[in-house]
């Protein structure tokens, strides 16, 4: 089958920005969304797509539509296709329309290039219609339109030729919810109805989920993962497209939501990942070596090296039995990098020894293994080392030895590792888990300290060994709730901004909802995974409705 | 603490009287220096045995020989309790199996009989009432510190510490000597005071150093002296080795005490 939108190593070249090469086609009838954050290239590529770059751009590639390819096409050509072929409506409407016309005038302009004068007023009427706007709005001048109405008419001007393409740039920033959603009610009823093609540049993750079949997530110029909306939002795998998931307000309504952590400073060369520095799953390869869009199984393209996020640490069939009482049965687990993970159940179901197995402070379980990145695990290694697997215990009390200084206590694990800079990264850890690191302080005994005080020391140690999976079992369950939630939070923070992977074990389910990306339930010695959203929604849909 | 003091200084007090009665009483310990069974005097303060050998200075000389013995088969339960009870306690499995055994083995063997046999056996030496001392002391105190160092070892602070890499040594010096180290000295004072008591026991039988100065010994020939109760020279020839052994057991033991309630409260 013909495509209707054939885009072929597309590249435009700003002196300060680069839209890197990048392909992808459009069928009849299909709505892609390209999402990514501000500066990420997304109104750059509608430039491209729409041959309306500014002077001194150099571009680069084909972009075919219905096999005719439009960049090297004369403009006197191409503005025989616009409108008819493809239409574009920009972001910031209003800014579009002329402030001294009339909407009727404005259509006007548009229709008569394919209508004979007699239809206007028809069409016209028609258009309006379709748009959900009334026909006396005709005579109104575009100042008088509120920012949803103007949407509304730009998106009726884009559709006054019944092209087969119409690109929208953000077509809902400056909406309310409602009127957003009324507008993505509109876009898919015109694909129904009309089967126009849309493409839709947004940063608003809700609306490309509601709207998209396909979904493309740019990062700094670069394609970062493109495949079906739904698995791309049922299973993120490149850690840039799970970072704006999770950062999306309209996808998160109940649970908190973060950012993608700001760049931690590194040495980025020039041919590196565009996401390395912020990922939190880089390799040195990734400062040497920009990956390319690959295909890695199911249809999903992926810009990483490391083939998407990987899974740090996996539990696999893992069984265990005291004496006859079975606590695990076949148990399957998976960490993946930068991200947490809550482990939930009632008192007694076994979330300790499992966490314990995971976190390899317990070697004598029955059957099943251990992985990390992929190969067989030699936790006694992974506890001596950056980047391995560090766990914080459920008792604060026993996990620190009550006579030592808080400084003996958090430089310990760096001594005894032989890793060097053990009194610099004990201050910074500290410093990190909102202790002081004054002399004073250092130098006070444990037994001196609160319950909270030392609940945050032993995750400060724990922080020390920059850990790549963080297993916490029950930490907040000696807190009262306002030291709870300070917990929780600066928890869920630290792992933002560290970027280490974080194994929470909890009976406290509404916590765990509340910081977790994935959720498990151990019950009656088997594990089973919770959708979050199944158990956490909210409908906040009638507020704004008329 | 104020308890303490008190039986401490108490104790020193003991000491520095028995002291005086071996470094500067001018009666020997070994010789006659006076008539058979002379009363007490000022010369003689608690009187001459049968053979006329002055009592104070037998007292004095005894106390001496009894404590060091009492802290020498303390030291050596102090090590072996300690050694097999830490060994015990953190490394498990066999090790664990066997040391209990062992354990169990010194606890339930009626000490007494075996003490004497083995005694008559090994022969009459200081070393060897030490070492058989010593033998049926160390099993109560490394059940202890085998309890004490399996729950220390099952701490976050220890599984942590030992996952970054800290050896046996590392671990005893800084996780666990502090909650170990009272535990045994306090378990070691009670053994210096039962070791006396069952020195002077194998002593009274007989089966102790013949020649040395011991209050088992003393109680022994007295008790043997035919006709001792019919005259009053039990008063000053038994009664004072029976009341120093009671005194410094006591005192040892009223220490021990004292000094694991303190212990057991600051915890």
């Amino acid at each position: 089958m013909n495509k209707l939108l054939e885009v072929k190593n597309l590249s435009l070249s700003y002196p300060e920005f680069s839209l890197h090469p990048l392909s992808f086609s459009l069928d009849y009838g299909e709505i892609l969304a390209v999402v990514g954050e501000s500066g990420s290239g997304k109104t750059t590529l509608l430039k491209g797509l729409s041959c309306l770059w500014e002077e001194g751009v150099k571009v680069s590639g084909q972009v075919l539509l219905e096999g005719r390819e439009l960049l090297g096409m004369k403009e006197e050509q191409r503005r025989q296709l616009r409108m008819r072929s493809f239409a574009v409506a920009f972001q910031n409407s209003t800014a579009w329309l002329n402030p001294s016309m009339t909407l009727r005038e404005q259509l006007k302009e548009v229709l008569h290039r394919g209508y004979p004068a007699r239809e206007l007023p028809g069409r016209m009427r028609e258009l309006m219609e379709t748009v959900g706007l009334s026909p006396e709005d005709l005579g109104r001048y575009p100042r008088e339109l509120s920012g949803g109405m103007a949407q509304r008419f730009l998106l009726a001007t884009a559709i006054a030729l019944e092209p087969r393409l119409v690109l929208l740039d953000e077509p809902t920033s400056s909406l309310d919810v409602a009127a957003r959603d009324s507008f993505a009610a509109l876009v898919k009823r015109l694909n129904r109805e009309k089967s126009i093609a849309f493409v839709i540049i947004t940063h608003d993750m809700k609306l490309a989920a509601m709207l998209s079949s396909r979904m493309m997530v740019l990062y700094n110029g670069h394609v970062e993962e493109m495949g079906s909306t739904a698995g791309i939002l049922d299973y993120p795998r490149h850690p840039y497209t799970r970072g704006l998931i999770n950062a999306s307000t309209g996808l998160n309504i109940v649970r908190d939501v973060w950012g993608i952590r700001p760049e931690v400073e590194v040495d980025k060369p020039h041919h590196s990942c565009p996401f390395y520095g912020r990922c939190t799953q880089s390799l040195p390869l990734c400062g040497r070596e920009a990956p390319e869009l690959k295909d890695w199984g199911d249809g999903r393209l992926i810009a990483c090296l490391r083939g998407g996020i990987i899974t740090l640490l996996e539990g696999r069939e893992i069984s265990k039995a005291y004496g006859r009482q079975q606590v695990l049965e076949n148990v399957s687990i998976k960490v993946r990098s930068g991200e947490v993970v809550a482990l939930v159940g009632r008192s007694g179901s076994g979330k300790t020894t499992l966490a314990g197995i995971l976190g390899g402070y317990l070697r004598d379980f029955q059957e099943g293994s251990l992985l990390f990145q992929g190969e067989a695990a030699d936790m006694e290694q992974l506890h001596r080392r950056e980047g391995g697997v560090q766990m914080v215990f459920q008792d604060s009390e026993t996990a620190l030895n009550p006579h030592m200084t808080v400084l003996q206590a958090v430089s310990e694990p760096r001594l005894l590792a032989k890793l060097g800079r053990e009194e610099e990264t004990a201050v910074s850890a500290l410093v990190d888990v909102g202790l002081p690191g004054e002399e004073s302080f250092l130098n006070k005994r444990i037994k001196t300290l609160s319950g909270g005080q030392k609940q945050r020391v032993s995750i400060a140690r724990a922080l020390t060994m920059e850990p790549a999976v963080l297993l916490a079992d029950e930490p907040t369950s000696m807190l009262d709730p306002s030291s709870k939630a300070n917990l929780l939070r600066l928890l869920k923070s630290l792992q933002n901004s560290h970027g280490f992977s974080m194994l929470l074990v909890t009976h406290d389910l509404e916590s765990a909802l509340k910081v977790a990306d994935r959720c498990f339930l151990l019950k009656d010695s088997r594990l089973e995974e919770l959708r979050i959203s199944d158990y956490v929604s909210s409908s906040i849909d009638s507020v704004f409705a008329d | 603490m104020k308890r303490i003091c008190l039986i401490a200084l108490a104790l020193m007090l003991l000491v520095l009287l028995f002291a005086w009665g071996v470094l500067f009483y001018p009666m020997d310990a070994e010789l006659p220096s006076g008539g058979s069974l002379e009363a007490p005097s000022a010369e003689h303060w608690l009187g001459t045995d049968n053979l006329g050998i002055d009592i104070f200075a037998q007292i004095s000389k005894g106390f001496f020989h009894s404590l060091s013995i009492g802290l020498a088969t303390a030291l050596a339960a102090f090590l072996i309790g300690g050694v097999l009870g830490v060994a015990a306690g953190y490394a498990g499995g066999k090790t664990d199996v066997l040391v209990e055994f062992l354990i169990n083995l010194f606890l339930s063997v009626p000490q007494l009989p075996i003490m004497i046999v083995a005694g008559a056996f090994f022969g009459q030496s200081s070393l060897n009432i030490i070492c058989i001392i010593a033998a049926f002391s160390w099993a109560p105190i490394a059940k202890q510190v085998r309890a004490r160092t399996m729950s220390l070892r099952r701490s976050g602070y220890l599984v942590l510490a030992r996952s970054y890499g800290g050896g046996l040594w590392y671990l005893f010096k800084t996780h666990m000597s502090r909650d170990i180290m009272p535990l045994l000295a306090i378990s070691s004072l009670a053994v210096t005071g039962r070791a006396i008591v069952q020195e002077s026991s194998l002593a009274f039988l007989g089966l102790s150093d013949p020649l040395a100065k011991s209050w088992g010994l003393m109680i022994a020939r007295c008790t043997a002296f035919k006709g001792i109760y019919f005259t009053n020279f039990w008063t000053w020839w038994l009664l004072p080795p029976v009341l120093s052994l009671v005194l410094s057991t006591l005192l040892l033991r009223l220490l021990t005490r004292a000094l694991e309630s303190y212990w057991l409260e600051k915890e």
